[in-house]
């Protein structure tokens, strides 16, 4: 789909730009209030509550003392009163300290995890502390009992709030972008890109088809008033004709006159027999780009439990291995469904056009997802994850292709950098918000969503994508053809090798394995680790975004491949010559921003440079990055079985490194060949 | 046709998700927080419990039967009264049939099974509307004895919940009041040069009048549709003055 250029591109760029800050301000702002509101409404509402637990704690502490002193036995005389203390301590989480003291706050017995610091300071921070008085049956005080309730608990909550509160803002903006993208392609951009072929068509006298009214919004107007445009100038042909016949009456040479002008006005206004008709529906990249963000999006909702729910239900399965051990055959099954399919689905998108392979992977990961949810043991379960495997294959690829299809001149790398865009983002919020569901609803109710999600996905696609768009090079070729061609395509097979393969395996073997291990052998928290691993898809979404403008306006997309794999093997390779905590948050970020920068033009290069059939070329793509994604790992766990992780993370640095150079030089070889030709 | 401009559909959009975001907040906060009351709240009756099971085997431990401490009834009835929001507390013997029990006309019957607790462990169950935590009864030789079993409600957390909730709504609401209507202004302030765009194609295409905006796209479009009209108009004369010639005469 080509846009309007100059000042109508500009317009719409500022529409696009504006839109976007403005749903990210609106929804900053509310959430932002909202989440504030509720940390102080927390604050004055829990107080009381940790105030009642200290109270209730301490009156049935206090009633063994009170039963003691009722007995006649003096306050200051109570024997064992520090070992009853500790006894309830123990049996009190909750309970910072228990402190019993006299009238004038001498200690008498102190227990609890907090004693110590109250027994020095007095004032023990993040405890909601209840004093209680302790008398005999009617009488008066004769000491205090303390009774602390940690806050740890109310802490926790209110930093998992803040977090909640980042995850909701992420995944709310990242949704308002895809949604906003979709609606502003389906009302603004789209149609004006139609008003504009039709305009050039106008110019070019075509007036045998007609625009596409669509909705009955500004462009659906402009829509009518075109087709009514060139109605009216069918009618005046028609009137002309007409009048030519009459002309014709006159005489033979009237006549011939008559029928040159009318003849002369047909050449310069082509017009259908029988009127104009619609316009087909054009290829566009947003109509790929939301089906495949939602439903990566369904398929991440159940990767916070899958493990967990194949254990689950490998304990009711027979014993002939531990249910850790079995929990990972799902997973196993997934993975190797989506590596077989992935050819297959590169077929069949080329075979049937993008729009029936969108229906196909939706209809069988949807059934898969409905599997998941009914499975009762772990081959069921591992059987529905087959399914969505090939779901996921045939969908992710006929997505792919029909964004290589419908990017427009000069956006090629951009509109495909979209792809692994959609697809991280995709990831981000389907993890987060499937989290929550699964908590809340259960792991059944999460597939379920999933199956929502893919009906949804497939209504979009039947909406959007338009059908046919075969791909006429792969007609009646096989995935054994199919595989022969793209691997004796000696370009194609470079860019697997040296640059798709290699960076596959430095994001499982490096990002997913070795940092993880590192970051945890240099002291970090878990949390800690996370974050420090986050860092890899931060850096990496803004970079595909350039990589893909930089491709398409500087045309350095072959520089980007092999730069982004030397600078990120430099990155790894200076791990052992600095502290790791600093360097290796840097290699890290220097990570995504590689293969950010090379994703784009990576698979530009597939579907613009490489020849032969798009939809293939990029389903062996994806085939040989999980390839590189199981060995990554390995790779990893290899060296660092011979050396330490410092030493393991340079060797992958050093052949990913390696490998761009080698893909420098068999690029430039190619270019040389192609100038002697 | 006068549908809804697209800016609308922009606006709705925006509105919707902003709303949904808050939602999902209010939501998440509001689960997070019931979580949270519910297990403090179990711990306190939790607390009670215990306190009651001590007394019991305190009793045991002097040699006495768990259907024979003294007091037992008078010590539920006590305890009973010190909290508002207990609604039974019941000791069952080691079969399951109800020594003690704060609803009198209960005594003899046979507890519910998934009350009582799990061997030595604590069970937790939900039954009849109210909260159960189900605690064993164990002798000086650590046998279970018995259980205590002690029902409450949720009356005083869900005053705390409904503050919370409606803390939190309120400056949700106030913000989505005033954040909305903001967001709408914005939208179609930022939509205004493209419903412009759009206005002047629409007169373009329906009169010919010359776009005031120095776009190529509009000025094509104006070039081509005065172009075809001119050359119409130029056909349309020249076979009129065809047609109104004298008739020709056979050669």
């Amino acid at each position: 789909m080509s846009l309007p250029e100059d000042g109508t591109a500009r317009i719409l760029a500022r529409l696009v730009r504006n839109l976007s800050l403005i749903a990210i301000a609106v929804l900053l702002g509310t959430v932002v209030a909202v989440s504030f509101a509720a940390l102080g409404a927390f604050e004055r509402e829990v107080r009381p509550a940790l105030e009642r637990e200290a109270t209730v704690i301490g009156t049935v502490v206090a009633n063994p003392f009170e039963r003691a002193l009722g007995l006649g036995i003096p306050f200051d005389a109570l024997v064992g009163a520090e070992e009853y203390l500790d006894g309830v301590a123990t049996s009190q989480p909750a309970v910072a300290y228990l402190v019993l003291t006299d009238l004038d706050g001498r200690i008498l017995a102190a227990s609890g995890p907090a004693a110590a610091t109250f027994r020095t300071q007095r004032e023990v921070s993040g405890v909601t502390e209840a004093t209680l008085p302790v008398a005999a049956p009617g009488g008066r005080p004769q000491g205090w009992l303390l009774v602390g309730v940690s806050r740890a608990a109310v802490d926790g909550i209110v930093e998992d709030t803040r977090w909640d509160l980042l995850i909701v803002l992420l995944v709310g903006v990242m949704v308002a972008m895809e949604l906003l993208r979709y609606a502003l392609d389906r009302s603004v951009i789209g149609p004006l890109s139609m008003i504009d072929r039709m305009a050039r068509r106008l110019a070019a006298g075509d007036c045998s088809v007609l625009a596409d009214p669509g909705a009955a919004d500004e462009a659906g107007r402009v829509a009518l008033a075109l087709n009514a445009l060139l109605r009216r100038l069918a009618d005046r042909c028609a009137q002309l004709e007409w009048l030519a016949t009459e002309a014709a009456a006159v005489g033979a040479r009237a006549a011939r006159e008559a029928a040159a002008l009318i003849a002369g006005l047909r050449e310069r206004l082509r017009l259908r027999e029988g009127g104009a008709v619609a316009e087909p529906a054009q290829p566009s990249a947003s109509a790929a780009r939301l089906p495949l963000f939602l439903f990566v999006v369904a398929e991440q909702l159940s990767t916070s439990f899958i493990p967990l729910f194949g254990r689950d239900l490998a304990r009711h399965g027979p014993a002939f291995a531990s249910p850790d051990l079995l929990a990972a055959l799902p997973i196993a099954t997934f993975v190797a469904a989506v590596a077989l399919a992935t050819p297959w689905g590169g077929t069949v998108t080329a075979r049937r056009g993008p729009r029936a392979a969108v229906l196909i992977g939706g209809a069988v990961a949807g059934l898969g997802y409905l599997g998941a949810a009914l499975a009762q043991d772990l081959p069921q379960f591992a059987l529905a994850r087959v399914f969505c495997g090939i779901g996921y294959a045939v969908l992710t690829i006929a997505c792919q292709t029909q964004m290589a299809v419908a990017a427009q001149q000069g956006r090629l790398a951009r509109t495909l950098g979209g792809f692994t865009g959609a697809v991280m983002t995709g990831a981000v919020c389907g993890t987060a918000i499937g989290a929550v569901i699964a908590d809340r609803l259960g792991y059944a109710a999460t597939f379920l969503a999933s199956v929502a999600l893919v009906v949804v996905v497939m209504g979009l696609a039947l909406r959007a994508i338009p059908r046919g768009m075969t791909d006429p090079k792969a007609a009646g070729q096989g995935v054994v053809a199919g595989a022969r061609a793209a691997f004796g395509n000696a370009r194609f097979t470079a860019l697997l090798l040296l640059a798709a393969i290699p960076a596959k395996v430095v994001l499982a073997g490096f990002i997913f394995y070795l940092a993880p291990i590192a970051l945890r052998d240099a002291g970090l928290s878990q949390a800690a680790v996370g974050r420090n691993v986050m860092l890899y898809g931060l850096c990496m979404l803004p970079a595909i975004a350039l990589g893909g403008w930089l491709t398409d306006r500087a045309r350095i997309g072959g520089g980007l491949i092999w730069g982004a794999a030397v600078l990120n093997g430099a990155a790894m390779l200076a791990i052992p010559l600095l502290p790791e905590d600093v360097s290796l948050p840097i290699a890290i970020a220097l990570t995504g921003v590689a293969q950010g920068l090379a994703s784009a033009p990576m698979l530009a290069e597939v579907a613009a440079g490489a020849g032969g059939s798009t939809a293939l070329l990029l389903s062996f793509l994806r085939l040989g990055e999980r390839v590189g994604s199981v060995v990554g790992p390995f790779a990893a766990a290899w060296l660092l079985a011979r050396s330490d992780v410092g030493s393991a993370v340079a060797v992958l640095g050093a052949a990913t490194a390696l490998a761009g150079l080698g893909y420098a030089l068999a690029a430039r070889g190619r270019r040389r060949q192609e100038a002697a030709a | 046709m006068t549908g809804p401009s697209f800016a609308t559909r922009i606006a709705l959009l925006v509105s919707a998700l902003t709303v949904l975001a808050c939602l999902l907040v209010t939501a998440l906060n509001y689960l997070k927080f019931e979580r949270l009351l519910l297990t403090q709240h179990q711990r306190i009756f939790a607390t009670i419990g215990a306190d009651l099971v001590d007394t019991f085997e305190r009793s045991m431990g002097i040699g006495v039967r768990l259907a024979e401490v003294p007091g037992g009834q008078a010590l539920l009835d006590r305890a009973f009264g010190r909290e508002p929001d207990l609604r039974r507390i019941a000791v069952a013997d080691a079969g399951g049939r109800i020594l003690f029990d704060t609803e009198r006309v209960r005594i003899g019957d046979a507890a519910d099974p998934a009350l009582l607790p799990d061997g030595l462990n604590r069970r937790a169950a939900r039954a009849g509307g109210m909260d159960w935590i189900g605690l064993p009864v164990v002798n000086g030789f650590g046998q279970p004895e018995g259980s205590l079993l002690l029902g409450y409600g949720r009356a005083g957390i869900a005053d705390r919940l409904i503050a919370i909730a409606l803390d939190m709504a309120m400056p949700g609401l106030a913000a989505l009041v005033i954040g909305l209507p903001l967001a709408w202004v914005a939208v179609f302030l930022a939509a205004r040069p493209t419903r412009r765009l759009f206005a002047q194609l629409a007169a373009l295409l329906a009169d010919g009048a010359l776009p005031a905006q120095d776009d190529p796209m509009l000025h094509a479009l104006h070039g081509a549709i005065h172009g075809h009209g001119a050359m119409l108009d130029e056909a349309g004369a020249r076979l009129e003055a065809i047609a109104s010639r004298a008739p020709e005469r056979p050669a």
